[in-house]
């Protein structure tokens, strides 16, 4: 009898399903020439979200409309009185979104894998993850939805009610009113969020679905709905700590870091802004900090930080994050900071930045207090290094997957981009080399602390993740000079290090009794202007 | 019995639909229900179905309790009801053929038939059809496997007379020994096929009997005095809707006795000119019992 009800499911709704799924085709063509075409059209770099977010929307949709095809509520529907067993129905609206939704997309971004030149593995890798995550953030929520309306129109005003009512409590009254901000969101954690939505979806569906079908409990159901929803919500509100723990339980290689020490280091001076700014010019305080036991070839990477601001004799005036902006100011990357082991020395010294309300910094800066920090940090190691033409390559480079080299429209850079099947690493060092002629261009380095599992793939834009380095070469302005420069392309190669991360941990820093003011930035000539 | 039901409750919020009712539908018979607008007769079917879950109380189908009513009773009844939505988009035909392998006994014939008598049109979406239609594709849904017992909620509501008798025609070929459970406000159109009534009032059965009792007690009479006169004592309860105009007085003696009518009104009334007692329709019975309570309760 499954069969029957997906037949006429499918009858009923393959116009629907067709177009959400050509939107989904249309969407990989889109990105497919949004890769290759050099430089894209402009109008395609629009059109191309706008078609990602339109084939999920479609594939909501559908997912819902499926389930209202014997909608549970209500005393009308026709099925109620039909010799069909509950739990054929289920098999049959689960079967329909495997068949209609999810394969087709598995199907297109497999397809749109192999069309980059991914591997037949990894595109099939991609795909299935990819399919994982629009199951579980998509298709079972969407299934859930339906099952607890009747219509298309209510489930569309359920939806708009859970919008406001989460606006309302965590957007207005937690954050705005009460001043309490997620710790997770905005960290190499925010992955866990994903992974309660995964585990939250997962087991809300094997609950909802048979409560809704075998029990037709639609009050009961929608409750779970929604503590559900405000479960996962309320897990971006855990404990950094609880976050951190978790994290560090999943370290590739626990104590890697163990030799790192961080310590206040008042040796290092104040923090000199760069000449021509102003003093005073924002809240930030500069931490001088000494960092030591950095192994060679590695990196280490703030994660988060808590502050506590106390007087001489222990009492709290203040406490306060300093991973991300600290109430609202700066972004993400303002207070970052990463220290990169070097060959010569272990030691590194760096300044800290940590914004203040500009009120705790008015009330308590000249008073004496001691400053307290708990760092969560990451430490990455070098994992591979490879080395490409500088153009014209075409390689597959270990995680960044398939990789080719060129030189950008304007003729300044040598563009590096890579698509790969699975997460590709988010620690890199690119450098332009001549090793016969012994020249080599700047490097360039990033990283960027997202540690999320393999196993979780990303709704947008598609299964694909792609990585893009410009490494310039020439200086239009002239301020500038490459030692190896456009003429000496032809020889040249970039060589690419790839860095993982290996272990997750904490340092605490004491600093002695001091004046806030006195970390503050000091107008004045050059001086180490580098950091953090 | 094919259908039982025991002080049934249901509550939606604070207005009690059912108020302990109880009532059983014989095995073989024609029972309608009948009560006015919001007297409970949708919600008592819709119990009967598990459509809806009782508050309290139990209503047992075939033996079972409706709240465990599954596949194997579902394939054995036929329900019908006014506001039965259907899948809009898909054709006559293709519901139909739909339905089909879900019921063990449908006979392909007997569907052929019942659609050409019918005159539905295979090829047209349910949703394109008139309310009539769709009442006559619920019928033509309900029958093809010859169900134990057909459920019939309000089917004649806003059917023209060609349709309503087009519809009976086919429901009563279709009877055999069906148990049919009817509530309907056409009570003209079911009194030619009930053998059993139940009357309901404010979610309590206020009585159930065979309509052949029930045409048996009730009768009309009309009582022509040589004057206008007042009953000379209190009027029998027995006596519904007892009214004067001139020297002509009538009412419904709901406890017919012919040995004794005679003898009752002349304790009442002096000067009798004539008695004429008629049998009265289940539309007349309907409507004096539903005003009495009626006025009863104001």
């Amino acid at each position: 009898m499954i069969a029957n009800i997906l037949r006429k499911d499918i009858r009923l709704l393959w116009p629907l399903a067709a177009l959400a799924n050509g939107m989904n085709l249309c969407s990989a063509i889109c990105h497919y020439l949004r890769d290759q075409l050099v430089p894209p059209p402009p109008s395609l770099a629009q059109l191309t979200p706008l078609l990602s977010v339109l084939s999920l929307l479609g594939m909501l949709v559908v997912a819902v409309v499926a389930m209202h095809q014997d909608a549970v509520p209500g005393v009308r529907q026709d099925w109620l009185i039909r010799p069909i067993w509950r739990r054929d129905l289920i098999l049959a609206k689960i079967a329909f979104v495997l068949l209609m939704i999810q394969a087709p997309l598995w199907l297109i971004d497999f397809g749109a894998a192999l069309a980059d030149g991914i591997p037949f593995p990894a595109a099939c890798v991609a795909a299935t993850v990819r399919n994982f995550a629009v199951l579980c953030e998509l298709s079972l929520p969407a299934m859930m939805v339906g099952a607890i309306t009747r219509s298309f129109v209510e489930a569309f005003m359920l939806c708009t009610a859970a919008l406001i009512g989460y606006i309302l409590f965590f957007q207005v009254v937690l954050a705005m009113v009460l001043g309490v901000k997620a710790s997770v969101p905005e960290t190499g954690a925010i992955w866990m969020v994903d992974a309660a939505f995964y585990v939250t979806a997962s087991v809300g569906a094997a609950l909802i679905l048979p409560l809704q079908y075998f029990r037709r409990r639609t009050l009961l159901a929608r409750s779970l709905v929604g503590l559900g929803g405000a479960a996962i919500l309320a897990w971006t509100f855990m404990p950094w700590p609880l976050a951190f723990a978790m994290q560090r339980s999943l370290a590739a290689e626990p104590q890697a870091a163990r030799s790192v020490q961080l310590a206040f280091d008042p040796r290092l001076g104040r923090f000199r802004l760069p000449p021509g700014a102003a003093p005073n010019a924002t809240n930030a305080l500069y931490i001088p900090l000494k960092v030591a036991g950095v192994p060679e070839d590695a990196s280490v990477l703030l994660d988060h930080a808590e502050v506590r601001i106390t007087t001489a004799d222990g009492a709290l005036l203040y406490k306060g994050k300093s991973n991300i902006s600290v109430d609202g100011l700066g972004s993400m990357q303002d207070a970052q900071f990463e220290i990169r082991g070097a060959r010569s020395s272990s030691d590194a010294y760096i300044h800290q930045r940590l914004y203040l309300p500009p009120a705790v910094l008015a009330r308590i800066g000249d008073r004496p207090v001691k400053l307290g920090i708990d760092y969560s940090l990451t430490l990455f190691r070098g994992a591979a290094h490879f080395a490409v033409p500088a153009v014209g390559a075409h390689a597959t480079i270990g995680k960044l997957g398939e990789c080719v080299t060129r030189v950008d429209e304007e003729g300044d850079d040598v563009l590096v981009r890579c698509l790969s099947g699975r997460r590709q690493p988010t620690c890199l060092t690119e450098d332009l080399e001549d090793a016969t002629a012994g020249l080599r261009n700047r490097e360039v380095h990033f990283c960027i602390g997202d540690y999320t599992p393999a196993i979780f793939g990303s709704l947008l834009p598609d299964g694909i993740h792609r990585t893009g380095v410009e490494l310039p070469f020439f200086d239009r302005s002239g301020s500038v000079h490459y030692p190896l420069d456009g003429s000496k392309l032809a020889d040249s190669r970039v060589e690419i290090e790839t860095l993982d991360a290996r272990d997750h941990f904490m340092r605490h820093v004491d600093t002695p009794v001091l004046q806030l003011a006195d970390l503050g930035g000091q107008a004045g000539g050059p001086g180490r202007t580098s950091t953090p | 019995m094919t259908i039982e039901i025991e002080n049934l409750h249901k509550a939606f919020g604070r207005h009690e639909a059912l108020r302990g009712l109880s009532l059983t539908v014989p095995e073989g018979s024609a029972y309608a229900l009948i009560g006015a607008n919001g007297a409970g007769k949708t919600t008592t079917i819709k119990t009967v179905m598990n459509i809806i879950r009782p508050t309290r109380g139990v209503t047992r189908i075939l033996g079972v309790d409706s709240r465990r009513l599954d596949v194997p009773q579902l394939q054995q009844i036929g329900y019908v009801s006014e506001n039965q939505d259907m899948p809009a988009r898909l054709t006559v035909g293709q519901y139909l053929a739909y339905l089909r392998p879900f019921y063990r006994s449908w006979d392909d014939d007997l569907e052929r038939s019942i659609v050409t008598e019918l005159r539905l049109p295979r090829e047209r979406r349910i949703g394109d059809l008139s309310h009539g239609m769709r009442m006559k594709m619920a019928l033509a849904c309900a029958l093809p496997f010859r169900p134990r017992i057909l459920v019939l909620d309000e089917p004649f509501s806003g059917l023209d007379p060609l349709v309503r008798d087009e519809f009976m025609e086919r429901m009563l070929q279709g009877l055999g020994d069906m148990t049919v459970l009817i509530s309907s406000h056409e009570l003209s159109d079911i009194e030619g096929i009930t053998t059993h009534v139940g009357f309901i009032d404010q979610g309590r059965l206020l009585f159930q009997e065979s309509m052949a009792d029930l045409s048996g007690r009730f009768r009309a009479v009309r009582v022509t005095l040589d004057a206008m006169m007042k009953p000379q004592a209190p009027v029998p309860e027995a006596w519904l809707q007892l009214a004067t105009a001139g020297s002509v007085v009538t009412f419904f003696d709901t406890r017919f006795d012919a040995s004794r009518l005679a003898a009752q009104i002349a304790a009442l009334f002096r000067g009798v000119r004539s008695i004429d007692v008629q049998p009265v329709a289940l539309r007349t019975i309907f409507t004096t019992l539903a005003r009495t309570s009626r006025d009863e309760q104001s």
